[in-house]
C-alpha cells in the first residue's frame, strides 16, 4: 500500500525539495502550506496541497491522514513570540492530532543549535519542543540537521549564495573557525526516506550532516571561489553582529540579512556527529565541493546563442526554463539587440562574433538562429572548436554547402541537430508509431501538404531575395514538411517529378510540388505560402495503407479502416515525451520547439549523435530541396 | 478559487485604428496589432503614434505616470516598454468607456516573463492596476510554471485573476485551483 506522508512547512527550502523527492518516489504526499502562499513544489498526481498552519489546529485535525507518517518541518525562525507559539505550541497541537490519528511515525526536524551553550530564541524554542516530543508518547524521530543546502531560490544557502555573488565583502561572524557538516538536500531527502521505511525505528534522536566537517570560513571561501572569486571575507565581532541582528529585529524587517540566532549559532561549536544515522542506512553524502557544483549548476550544459532575433528570443526563452542548461554567450552583430534581450532577463555575455565567444567562454553547444546564408560558416566555426550545434532549418543554403557538410557525417564526434519542429509534435510521433506498428498494413502511398497564407502579394525583405534566402517557400518551409516525410517514410529513392512556381514574388518560388519515389510506393508533396485564408501554417498528411487510410491536420488523426470504421486520436490524448515542457506558444507548435531544445540538451549530455534530426537526416532532407531547384533551375540547386 | 468561465471571443483587444468598443475583458497589449505595425515602423514610433492618438488628459496622465520610468524607457528596458504599451491601451480604453474592466496581461508577455524569470513585467502591471484601479489579470498557457513562479513572489495583489485553460490539468493542480487564494478563470473556445 502507498504510504501517506503529511509534511508541514512544505513550502520551505527543505519542505518543497522533500515533497518533490517523496512524490517522485511514489509516496502519497499531503503538503501543508500557509493560506497566503502559493506552492513551489511540483503539483503531481500524488501530491495534495493542504492549506493551513501549525497554528490552525483545525487544518491539522481535518487533514492529517490516519496511520500516516508525519514530517514536521514547519517552524518560525526568529520572532520572539511566534517562535514559541509555532515551534512549541503548534507542534504540541500537531502531536495531539497525530496521537488521535494513530500516526505511525513522527519525524521532527530540530536543529544543531539546540546543543550550543548560549541559545537564541529559535534554539531555545526548538529544545523545548524536542523535550515535549520525547515526553509525548508518539513514536518519534528527532533530526538535528547541520546546514542543509542545495540549488534554487529558497533557504539559508541561497541567501549566502546571493550575498556572495552580489556583495563586495562577506560578513563572517567571529573568527569563522566553528565547524559545520553541510549536507546536500538530496542526501537529506534520502535520509528521511530511510527513516520512513525503517520499521525497527523507535524514539531516536539523530544528528544529520556530512561525514566531513568544514569551518564556516572554508564554506564561504569555497562558495566565493565558485561564484566570482572577488568578494572578500570580513570578520565581524560577535557583539557587533548581535547589535545589527537586534536592529533588524526592532526594525521588524520581513527578510533581514541575518538573525541574532545566525550570529550565535555560527560562533559556537555544536559537534555534529552524523555517523550514527549514516552508518545505520549506509549513506555516503556527497562532499561540500560536489554539492556546491550541483547547487550552483556546475554540471549544466553551457550554450552560446547566435542570432538575437525572433527565433533567437523564442529558443532563449525555452532554454532558460531548463535547470540543466545555461546561456553563457549571446552572439549578434547588432549590439542594440543585446540591450533589449538583457533587459528581458536573458543571461550571458555579449559577443559580436562566434569565434570570440568560443575562445572566451566554456561552451558545450551553439544555437545558430541566424538567416540561412550564415549557417554554414557558423556551423564550421563551431565544428572547428569541437562544439555541438543546433541550427534552425534549413541547415544549408545551397548544394555546394550540402556537399561540404557531407564530409562531416563520419568521424565528427559532436552533436548536430536541425530545427525541424514538426518531428517533435506529439501527433507526428504517433503517426510514425502507427506506420511502424503495421496495424493497417504497409504504406501504399501518401499526400503531404504544408500551406499558409503569408505571401499574398509582392513582399520585401531578405526572405524574398534569392541571393539572401537561396530560394522561396521550398527552402523556407520545405524543410519542415520534407523532414516530416523523411521521418515518417524514410529517405526516398528519388524525385519522379517536381515543379516550382512564382505567384506573387518576383525572385523566389511561392509554391512547390513534387512526387517522391520509394521502393514500393509514391508520395506527393505540396508546399505553398500563398494560400488565402490560412493564417497559421497547416500540415496535412494523408496516408494510404493496405488496410486503411490515415488523415491528419496536425491536431487530430483520423483513421478509416477497410471495414469503414473510424478511429479518432486527438493530440491532447497522446502522452508527451517529456513532462513539464515549457510551451512558449501553443498556437504555433510551442511544445515541439520545447521538445527539440530539450532533446538537443539531452543529446549533448549523452553525446548522442543519432537523434532524429541529426546531420545525416538533415542532409538527406535538404538534398531533396536542392535537387528540385536543380531540376527547375530556379533556386540554389547549383 | 475557481471563477466562472470566459469564452475566447469575449476577450477584446484595444485597436487604435478602429473606434470599436471592447467588452469587459481586455487583453493588453494588442500583440498581433503591434506585430503588424512592427513590419513598417520601429518600437519607439509605435509608442509615439499611439501616444499622439490619445486625448489631452490621457497624454498628461501618461507623461506624469512615466516620469520615473523615462530613463529606463530610453535604455530600451523591456519591462518598461511593455508597461507603457499596456498603459497606452488602458488609457485609450478608459477614454472610450468609463465602465470598469478586467485588464489582462497578454500570455506572450506573461509566459516570456515566466521563462526568463523577469518579475518586473508583472510588477509593472500590478503597478498599473493599482494606479488605474482595476483587478489585474494575467493570462498564461503554462499554468504549472506560472504557479511555481508566483510562489516566489514577495507579495501578490489580493484581487489577482489568472486566466488560463484550466481543463486538462492534473488532479493535484485542479484541486489546488479550488483552494488557492488566487482567482482562476477558465478560458474556453
Amino acid at each position: 500500500m502507498v504510504k501517506k506522508i503529511f509534511i508541514t512547512g512544505a513550502n520551505g527550502f527543505i519542505g518543497h525539495n522533500l515533497v518533490n523527492y517523496l512524490s517522485g518516489r511514489g509516496y502519497e504526499v499531503y503538503a501543508l502550506i500557509r493560506k497566503s502562499t502559493v506552492p513551489c513544489f511540483d503539483l503531481k498526481e500524488n501530491v495534495r496541497v493542504i492549506r493551513g498552519d501549525l497554528l490552525d489546529k483545525e487544518s491539522l485535525e481535518k487533514n492529517v491522514p490516519q496511520g500516516s507518517v508525519v514530517i514536521n518541518l514547519g517552524a518560525n525562525p526568529y520572532d520572539p513570540k511566534l517562535s514559541y507559539l509555532v515551534n512549541v505550541g503548534g507542534t504540541r497541537d500537531l502531536i495531539d492530532v497525530c496521537k488521535r490519528k494513530r500516526v505511525k511515525k513522527f519525524i521532527h526536524t530540530s536543529s544543531q543549535s539546540t546543543k550550543i551553550r548560549t541559545k537564541g530564541v529559535y534554539a531555545d524554542s526548538k529544545l523545548k519542543c524536542d523535550d515535549m516530543i520525547k515526553e509525548s508518547g508518539v513514536n518519534f524521530v528527532i533530526l538535528r540537521p547541520s546546514l542543509v543546502y542545495g540549488g534554487g531560490e529558497k533557504g539559508l544557502f541561497n541567501k549566502i549564495k546571493t550575498l556572495v555573488s552580489k556583495a563586495p565583502f562577506i560578513p563572517v561572524f567571529g573568527d569563522g573557525k566553528c565547524k559545520i557538516c553541510p549536507i546536500y538536500i538530496d542526501d537529506f531527502c534520502r535520509v528521511v526516506e530511510c527513516l520512513i521505511e525503517d520499521s525497527n525505528l523507535k524514539n531516536e534522536v539523530f544528528d544529520v550532516g556530512s561525514r566531513k566537517a568544514i569551518t564556516y570560513g572554508e564554506m564561504y571561501e569555497k562558495t566565493i571561489a565558485r561564484i566570482n572569486g572577488k568578494a572578500k571575507i570580513l570578520h565581524i565581532p560577535v557583539t557587533v553582529g548581535i547589535f545589527f541582528g537586534r536592529v533588524f529585529e526592532l526594525a521588524k524587517l520581513k527578510n533581514p540579512p541575518f538573525f541574532i540566532d545566525n550570529v550565535i549559532g555560527s560562533t559556537q561549536e555544536s559537534f555534529c556527529d552524523a555517523r550514527k544515522i549514516l552508518d545505520r542506512y549506509r549513506i555516503e553524502p556527497i562532499s561540500f565541493d560536489q554539492g556546491l557544483t550541483k547547487a550552483l549548476g556546475g554540471n549544466k550544459v553551457n550554450l552560446a546563442v547566435v542570432g538575437l532575433g525572433k527565433m533567437g528570443l523564442m529558443h532563449m526563452s525555452i532554454l532558460s526554463t531548463f535547470r540543466d542548461a545555461e546561456i553563457v554567450a549571446l552572439v549578434d552583430n547588432n549590439q542594440k539587440l543585446y540591450k533589449v534581450i538583457k533587459s528581458m532577463g536573458v543571461s550571458g555575455r555579449f559577443y559580436q562574433n562566434l569565434e570570440d565567444a568560443l575562445r572566451n567562454e566554456k561552451i558545450d553547444g551553439v544555437f545558430i538562429l541566424t538567416p540561412t546564408l550564415s549557417h554554414y560558416e557558423l556551423v564550421k566555426t563551431a565544428y572547428k572548436y569541437g562544439k555541438s550545434v543546433f541550427v534552425e532549418k534549413p541547415l544549408c543554403f545551397d548544394y555546394g554547402q550540402l556537399k561540404e557538410l557531407r564530409k562531416f557525417e563520419k568521424g565528427n564526434e559532436v552533436v548536430t541537430n536541425v530545427g525541424y519542429t514538426l518531428l517533435f509534435k506529439r501527433i507526428n510521433r504517433k503517426i510514425r508509431s502507427i506506420i511502424e506498428d503495421n496495424t493497417y498494413g504497409k504504406v501504399v502511398g501518401f499526400d503531404a501538404k504544408f500551406e499558409y497564407g503569408e505571401v499574398l502579394g509582392p513582399k520585401k525583405g531578405w526572405m524574398f531575395s534569392k541571393k539572401m534566402a537561396g530560394g522561396g517557400v521550398l527552402i523556407n518551409s520545405g524543410p519542415h514538411i520534407l523532414a516530416l516525410v523523411n521521418y515518417l517514410f524514410g529517405k526516398p529513392e528519388g524525385i519522379k517529378e517536381s515543379a516550382i512556381r512564382k505567384i506573387y514574388s518576383t525572385e523566389v518560388d511561392d509554391e512547390a510540388k513534387m512526387k517522391l519515389k520509394y521502393k514500393n510506393f509514391m508520395g506527393d508533396v505540396f508546399i505553398s505560402w500563398s494560400v488565402k485564408g490560412v493564417n497559421i501554417p497547416r500540415t496535412i498528411i494523408d496516408i494510404k495503407f493496405e488496410k486503411g487510410q490515415l488523415w491528419s491536420d496536425g491536431s487530430i488523426i483520423k483513421i478509416t479502416t477497410q471495414e469503414k470504421k473510424e478511429v479518432l486520436i486527438q493530440e491532447s490524448a497522446i502522452a508527451p515525451l517529456y513532462q513539464n515542457i515549457f510551451n512558449i506558444n501553443p498556437d504555433v507548435s510551442g511544445e515541439a520547439y520545447g521538445l527539440e531544445d530539450r532533446l538537443f540538451i539531452e543529446n549533448v549530455k549523452s553525446k548522442n549523435l543519432k537523434g532524429d534530426n541529426n546531420l545525416s537526416f538533415a542532409l538527406d532532407t535538404e538534398e531533396i530541396i536542392f535537387t528540385c531547384y536543380l531540376k527547375s533551375n530556379a533556386g540554389n540547386g547549383n | 478559487m475557481l471563477e466562472t468561465e470566459i469564452k475566447q471571443k469575449e476577450i477584446g483587444t484595444v485597436n487604435f485604428e478602429k473606434s470599436e468598443s471592447v467588452g469587459n475583458y481586455v487583453v493588453v497589449p494588442n500583440v498581433s496589432a503591434i506585430a503588424r505595425e512592427m513590419t513598417g515602423t520601429s518600437q519607439i514610433m509605435i509608442i509615439v503614434k499611439k501616444f499622439l492618438a490619445l486625448g489631452w488628459i490621457s497624454k498628461i496622465t501618461l507623461m506624469v505616470n512615466n516620469m520615473p520610468f523615462v530613463f529606463k524607457l530610453l535604455k530600451m528596458d523591456y519591462a518598461t516598454g511593455v508597461k507603457v504599451l499596456c498603459e497606452l491601451e488602458i488609457l485609450r480604453c478608459k477614454e472610450k468607456s468609463k465602465r470598469s474592466k478586467l485588464f489582462i496581461l497578454h500570455s506572450q508577455m506573461v509566459d516570456m516573463a515566466l521563462a526568463l524569470n523577469n518579475r518586473k513585467v508583472m510588477d509593472n502591471f500590478f503597478w498599473l492596476a493599482s494606479r488605474y484601479k482595476f483587478a489585474p489579470g494575467l493570462m498564461t498557457k503554462n499554468l504549472g510554471f506560472f504557479i511555481k513562479f508566483m510562489s516566489l513572489a514577495k507579495q501578490l495583489p489580493m484581487d489577482l485573476v489568472v486566466v488560463s485553460d484550466l481543463k486538462n490539468q492534473n488532479m493535484a493542480l485542479s484541486e489546488y485551483l479550488k483552494i488557492s487564494q488566487i482567482k482562476f478563470l477558465n478560458i474556453c473556445e
